[in-house]
């Protein structure tokens, strides 16, 4: 797991948001968080325990953490796990909320885990539970691991350290997934054994319900169940025996009710007889006055037939009247419009034609116009023209004449400037003498020089030759010196030899060797002289060898000056024969250089090889002479100049006779152009005169065809003024057409209005005939019918017609009448019938109610004993069969009871197993876990040795407790609770680094990071650097340490540091910051 | 121009509990001898003169007491600059006093010794500042021919480069890499190098390349602090570095580069380095002439392993073994060794730091254990049976232990989260 962002709001000191970025922070792999003891430096911690696990350590909860000016905490928290080679993000937000009405509880409002992945968020969970529970899992730490192992608050530094064997055991377990054989191991033994014991006493509550279900009381049962049987069947057996007799008295008693109801119902029906004959007669009467209805009805509906014709022709004769005057009036109207319009449609044609040639003719004008004001416009533009043309011609012209003015002046300086040829080459020739001049004094001056050193190297021959002699004599001097000094050297010797014979004999002794001649007989040894002169023999003969060796150095000395002086003499004779012919070579040269120059000034008597050459003084040039001081160089210089001059004046000269020449071709250009304008303005007049004149001719023509017509036409100067536009002549001519148009049109009105009349009064007329044909006819019939009628009337009775239709009765009241009438008559044979059926049925018996009533109780008594046995008898059979079963089940279960027994014992035997001593409660696990804790206790002794130079080494003991190997005192073991503060510090970061390396070495999602809470007060200066020097070899990218202090030397140790300001007294909370050192 | 290069003194430093005050002292009185013997004209001081940035008293006066006797009365120029481990500044709170003596302390990495503009600073000294501007200076020693440009290179910390960076107001330079940063520094002050100067860089670095030993404070966390030789300015005649504490030249450098090293040894990986200080002749136009100037002051330091147990070490004790030098020794023995036994090695020789025992046949590594953790649980219960009951486990038990093992998993969950 690597943290990478947290954010902070109203957690404890801390108010308005704040945000740390753990990338930037952790970026060297160490840093710190700094400030004052009460900014909120452990706040950071708890924030990122509290976001994982919803609880701050410190605060034993969620209790007071909630800052006391807010109401709401937010934490959000970024981190990344690293599980199974992949990189995962994941963000956790809380929000707490204020306990309402409490001062420091708060509760959780949301809670999120939420996973960040490429494409975008996936939420997790949203419950606290469900985020501390998911997390749990995901780094495989609780909380108490995490605080332990992670991050280290204060105060739970040592924790881990000294922690009782149990607690670290469950600890070890879960950060290394060891529940298997531990916690999950047990768990699952528990709640097997649990399942047991619950099934056990499950087994024996339930043997305890079966307790009557055993062998004797099933047989018992069974006897009961057979005697209610027996006693069933004797009460079934008399109720059929007396069963017949009850039911034919009951017929009996029936029948007799049944006669007495016939009896009294054919009574009722008598009664009715009379009220039915009344209805018959009234039916009769109904039916005869039916069958003169229909001959009533059509006499009175030929009555209103003649009425309504007699109507109807009395309003047609108003009708026909009324159209006979309409036809009247349109005939007249449409004979008065029909001459009106013949008198006035030639006039309205006429008119019409006339204006449509006007229109023509305005056309033409339109055109017209448009020409003459083009032309009257272009004639204004060739005027402009014109005019400037001329303007350019004027100017052109007086700077032409200015130009030549110039040009003038221009040749004028030309001529000044021209030099002559023949002083050019005059100069010229004096350039070249002055050079040929100056090269003769060069080799002059060698030839000078090389005489000189001519002249020194013969000065040194000659002393040479001198000194050369002088050593010749030194050396025969020498030399007769070193011969005498021989000779005396050659006497001394001789002298000392005698000498030297004498001494030998002295030594000689007979029998022994000489040392001169080997012969060990010495017959004539030398006598002595004077043995007192042997020294000084001896004394002089080295003198005279030295004076010899003297003399012969000097002579020696002498002989090697005469040869180096000779050597000499021949090199300077070298040099002398080198430097003649080198003056010879020069004065070559000198004369060579004469020979270039002209004659004149060749000298007359040149210098023979070994005189100085010398020029006459008076070499002068005499074109020259006139000008003294004057440098051939400098006039030449001056002419070039000169040159360069008239040079620049000719270019000019050029450039104004181009300028000049264009001027006057653009004159003649210009004056072409005026007269081209001139001529076209004369043609454009005249076009303008045509244009004019055409105008008034077409003017004129549009008065003459207009003056006829109602339109005003005034004669003025201007041909068109007065002349109606166009648009008034096309409006004069529609409003004809239209006039011409109406006429004809009212004409046609009026012709079909007449017509329309006419038809109508026809159709009127034709249909009056046809009414009083019809009113004939109908008259007649009407007569006949009444006859009829009367004559019927009386053969059927009735008075009048009214009478008749009186006596009607609808066919629904006929047919009810009828019907009821029919049902009386059945309804009497009906009785009569039920009657005779009864008696035939009762055939005289009888019964009377008394002893119905007693018969009746036997048989219900007897029925109601059967049924009671019968009930018996079923549940004596159910309790039976009841009981059979449950015999079966009570057998079952005492023998699942045995074996489950037997299966307790054996799991009560794998628990003490597990457990194995008295002090544990899982020896399993140790057994699996020591070698663990024993590797984490060896990487955390290396630790704990690099930081304090080996002072001490943490190990295990036999119970696989921490033990201190105390090496200052000559290795000694402490306990760790013998430890100071500082050791116990030391060693804790120790353990807690090996610790968090197993973690990232095992765990499913290794730990990245790693959070130390103080203890570096406790350190002094030379240990401190030494742990800050280790921590800093330990911590890399894979692994970042972040410490927490108060301590200035850390905060200068570290390059990256998280600086917390503490809250001021103005109600702002604490704010971070990160820092780079 | 003959110029003396030295750094790391660490003045107040301590080896475990011992003071090495004394010894400092006689290297800084060595230092000044030297500095008077080889007439030198000026003496570069390349940071870490204290070993902490909250020195002693003691160490402090020492560090006047050497600047005085290397100035000599302004007769020599001095240029010191801050390392990792000085307070820049508190090293610099002299400066008033300094600068009339001819003596430059600089602490960040943009400090300017001109900056206080008083021309008449130098008046009691020889020496002149005769420009200088934000990382530079000219300085002009009389009797010397030439005056030399210095580029100073106090320990740029991240957030000192970066202030000096942002002085010159360049987004873009912020976001390159330190090495380049630093490179870029150089590139820009080397401007400055004129054909009539002797050219020098004086710096407080970790160069890539560079061996480092036990009691350097580790700068190159993350690797983020090292510096390619390669952006050292090619122009210079010499770069005085100060940081590593083994006297070394620095190879693949673009100008001849040496770390003059601590003058004392500091940590018992240093037992075999000869100290140093270094002379350098320069001449405008023409190459450096770099020597060594070993140093033979303080006690040296030894690490002694006794293989045949405390009779060995006691013996070389009274051989008067190593007598002069500070001891690390590390006692091969199979018992703890008694307070006795420590108090009279500790009384034959008193420059012993430390006694560590070394058991014998404890290799001190420990192997990763996987023998039990990976097998099947069923097999380490049998297993377990056995270490336990001395015997094979009945099959009935191993039965019903089987039967556990394959109970259904509860629900996890219902056991966290209980506060």
């Amino acid at each position: 797991m690597r943290p990478k962002l947290l954010e902070i709001e109203g957690l404890q000191s801390f108010r308005e948001l704040q945000r740390i970025d753990f990338e930037t922070l952790g970026e060297t792999g160490l840093f710190g968080i700094f400030g004052p003891t009460g900014s909120g430096k452990s706040t950071v911690l708890d924030a990122i325990t509290f976001a994982l696990y919803g609880k701050v350590k410190r605060a034993g909860g969620t209790l007071g953490i909630l800052n006391a000016n807010e109401d709401t905490l937010k934490v959000r928290f970024v981190f990344e796990i690293l599980r199974e080679g992949s990189r995962k993000a994941y963000r956790i937000d809380r929000t707490y909320q204020r306990k309402k009405g409490s001062d420091h509880a708060c509760e959780p409002k949301i809670a999120r885990l939420i996973e960040i992945s490429a494409g975008g968020e996936i939420p997790v969970c949203d419950k606290p539970s469900e985020v501390g529970n998911t997390v749990r899992e995901l780094l495989g730490l609780s909380h108490d691991d995490f605080t332990r192992a992670v991050v280290l608050p204060q105060g739970s530094f040592q924790e881990f350290l000294m922690l009782g064997n149990a607690e670290r055991r469950s600890m070890l377990e879960r950060i290394f997934y060891l529940e298997e054989y531990g916690r999950r191991l047990q768990d699952k033994l528990s709640r097997k054994l649990g399942q047991l014991k619950s099934r056990l006493d499950t087994l024996k509550g339930e043997l305890a319900a079966y307790a009557d279900a055993t062998d004797e009381a099933l047989s018992e049962a069974g006897a009961e169940w057979k005697a209610a049987q027996a006693e069933q069947t004797r009460l079934e057996t008399e109720l059929s025996q007396l069963e017949p007799r009850y039911r034919e008295a009951g017929e009996v008693f029936q029948l007799m009710m049944e006669q007495a109801r016939a009896e009294q119902a054919l009574k009722q029906h008598q009664l009715k007889q009379e009220l039915f004959a009344q209805q018959r007669r009234k039916l009769d009467l109904a039916e005869k006055a039916d069958s003169l209805l229909e001959l009533i009805q059509s006499t009175r509906d030929l009555t209103e037939n003649q009425i309504q014709l007699q109507a109807l022709l009395k309003q047609g004769a108003d009708q026909l009247a009324a159209a006979g005057q309409k036809r009247d009036k349109d005939r007249n109207l449409y004979e008065d419009f029909r001459k009106q319009a013949a008198s006035e449609q030639p006039r309205l044609g006429s008119l019409r034609t006339r204006l449509e040639e006007a229109l023509g003719v305005m056309g033409g004008i339109r055109g017209l116009t448009e020409k003459k004001e083009e032309a009257a416009t272009s004639l204004e533009k060739l005027r402009a023209e014109y005019a400037r043309v001329h303007r350019d011609i004027g100017a052109a012209t007086a700077e032409a004449e200015r130009m030549e003015q110039e040009l003038e002046t221009l040749s004028r300086k030309a001529d000044t400037l021209k030099v002559s040829p023949e002083f050019r080459a005059q100069l010229q020739e004096g350039l070249r003498l002055e050079g040929l001049f100056e090269l003769l004094a060069v080799k002059k001056e060698a030839a000078d020089r090389a005489r000189q050193a001519l002249d020194i190297l013969t000065a040194g021959q000659e002393e040479l030759a001198g000194k050369m002699r002088d050593l010749k004599a030194e050396q025969e001097r020498a030399e007769a010196d070193m011969e005498s000094r021989r000779e005396e050297q050659a006497r001394a010797l001789k002298e000392l030899e005698g000498q030297n014979a004498l001494l030998l004999s002295l030594t000689l002794k007979p029998g022994q060797p000489c040392p001169v001649c080997g012969s060990d007989q010495h017959p004539r040894p030398a006598a002595s002289s004077g043995t007192a002169d042997v020294p000084l023999r001896k004394q002089e003969a080295e003198a005279a060898q030295q004076a010899f060796k003297a003399a012969e150095a000097a002579f020696r000395q002498a002989e090697t000056r005469c040869l180096l002086a000779e050597k000499e003499g021949i090199t300077l004779a070298g040099r002398i024969l080198e430097s003649t012919r080198e003056l010879a070579l020069k004065t070559r040269e000198f004369e060579a250089a004469l020979q270039k120059l002209p004659e004149a000034f060749q000298h007359p008597e040149l210098p023979e090889a070994f005189q100085h050459p010398e020029l006459p003084e008076a070499f002068q040039y005499p074109e020259l002479q006139g000008r003294p001081g004057a440098c051939v160089a400098d006039e030449i210089k001056r002419l070039a100049e000169q040159d360069q001059q008239l040079k620049e004046v000719e270019k000019q000269i050029l450039h104004h006779q181009t300028a000049i020449r264009d001027r006057r071709l653009q004159l003649d250009q210009w004056k072409e152009k005026r007269a081209e304008v001139e001529s076209q303005g004369m043609k454009v007049r005249t076009e303008l005169g045509q244009h004019i004149e055409l105008l008034a001719d077409k003017a004129r023509k549009i008065k003459e065809l207009l003056e006829i017509s109602e339109l005003p036409a005034e004669d003025v100067s201007d041909p068109l003024a007065g002349l109606p536009g166009e648009e008034d002549v096309q409006e004069e001519i529609r409003r004809t057409i239209q006039k011409l148009q109406n006429g004809h049109d009212e004409t046609e009105n009026r012709y079909q209005a007449m017509q329309e009349a006419e038809k109508q009064y026809g159709a009127l007329a034709a249909e009056q005939s046809g009414l009083q044909t019809r009113l004939g006819m109908v008259s007649l019939n009407r007569e006949a019918q009444e006859t009829l009628l009367i004559k019927r009337l009386a053969e059927k009775g009735f008075s009048d017609a009214a009478a008749a239709e009186r006596a009607i009765l609808s066919a629904s009241e006929q047919q009810a009448l009828k019907t009821q009438l029919e049902d009386h008559q059945k309804q009497g044979m009906d009785l009569h019938a039920r009657l005779e059926a009864v008696q035939g049925r009762l055939q005289g018996r009888r019964i009377g109610p008394e002893e119905w009533e007693s018969l009746q109780q036997q048989y219900q008594n007897a029925s109601r004993e059967r049924d009671e046995s019968m009930s018996r008898s079923g549940a004596a059979k159910n309790r039976f069969e009841l009981l059979t079963a449950r015999h079966a089940r009570w057998t079952a279960l005492t023998a699942d009871f045995q074996q489950q027994n037997h299966r307790q014992g054996l799991f009560d035997q794998i628990q003490k197993l597990l457990k194995a001593e008295l002090r544990k409660d899982n020896s399993f696990i140790d057994f699996i876990a020591e070698e663990r804790l024993r590797y984490i206790a060896a990487r955390a002794s290396e630790t704990l040795g690099v930081m304090t130079r080996f002072k001490y080494a943490l190990e295990l003991d036999a119970d696989a407790g921490f033990i201190i190997r105390d090496n200052a005192n000559g290795g000694i073991h402490r306990s760790v609770t013998t430890l100071s503060g500082g050791e116990t510090f030391l060693t804790s970061l120790a353990l807690a680094l090996a610790l968090s390396e197993q973690i990232q070495l095992k765990g499913q999602s290794p730990l990245e990071f790693f959070f130390l809470d103080e203890g570096f007060g406790t350190l002094d200066n030379q240990l401190l650097d030494n742990v800050v020097d280790s921590l800093e070899r330990l911590s890399s990218r894979q692994r970042v340490i972040g410490l927490i202090s108060h301590v200035p030397e850390l905060r200068n140790r570290i390059a990256r540091r998280l600086i917390v300001t503490p809250p001021t007294g103005r109600g702002d909370g604490s704010v971070v910051q990160i820092e780079k050192a | 121009m003959r110029i003396l290069h030295t750094s790391d003194w660490h003045l107040g430093r301590s080896l475990e509990q011992v003071s090495r005050l004394p010894e400092q002292r006689e290297f800084i009185r060595c230092l000044c001898r030297i500095a008077e013997e080889q007439e030198a004209d000026l003496v570069l001081v390349a940071g870490d003169v204290f070993d902490t940035c909250n020195p002693s008293a003691a160490a402090e006066e020492l560090f006047y007491e050497a600047l005085e006797g290397l100035g000599s009365r302004g007769r020599r120029g001095v240029v010191v600059i801050a390392g990792n481990h000085d307070n820049p500044d508190r090293l610099c709170a002299a400066s008033p006093l300094a600068r009339r003596n001819g003596i430059v302390l600089l602490g960040y990495p943009g400090s300017d010794p001109g900056q206080s503009g008083f021309e008449a600073e130098f008046a009691d000294s020889t020496v002149r500042i005769l420009q200088s501007g934000a990382g530079w200076l000219e300085i002009q020693v009389a009797g010397c021919p030439h005056p030399a440009v210095i580029l100073t290179l106090p320990y740029p910390s991240e957030s000192r480069l970066e202030e000096v960076l942002t002085r010159e107001a360049e987004e873009g330079r912020l976001q390159k890499a330190y090495s380049e940063k630093i490179g870029e520094i150089f590139a820009e002050l080397s401007e400055k190098f004129r054909e009539d100067t002797v050219n020098l860089v004086v710096g407080h670095l970790f160069l890539r390349g560079g061996r480092e030993s036990e009691s350097e404070r580790t700068l190159q966390v993350g690797g983020a602090l090292t510096v390619d030789p390669g952006r050292l300015p090619v122009k210079a005649h010499f770069a005085a570095l100060g940081h590593l504490h083994r006297p070394q030249a620095v190879s693949g450098a673009a100008c001849p580069a040496v770390y003059s090293g601590s003058p004392l040894a500091y940590s018992f990986s240093e037992a075999e380095h000869t100290k140093a200080v270094y002379r350098i002749d320069a001449e405008p136009g023409l190459p450096a002439e770099i020597t060594p100037l070993y140093l033979d002051c303080g006690r040296p330091l030894r690490r002694w392993v006794a293989e045949q147990g405390v009779e060995q070490a006691l013996k070389w004790c009274r051989d008067g073994r190593d007598a002069n030098a500070w001891v690390d020794l590390e006692i091969v023995t199979d018992r703890v060794l008694t307070a006795e036994e420590q108090r009279s090695l500790r009384a034959l020789h008193s420059g012993i730091i430390q006694v560590r025992p070394r058991i014998r046949g404890d290799s001190g590594e420990a192997a990763l254990p996987e023998s039990r953790e990976g097998r099947k649980i069923d097999e380490l219960f049998r297993e377990y049976y056995r270490f336990r009951m001395g015997g094979e486990i009945p099959e009935e038990l191993m039965q019903a232990f089987v039967e556990i093992l394959s109970e259904e998993e509860e629900d996890a969950g219902d056991e966290t989260e209980t506060a």
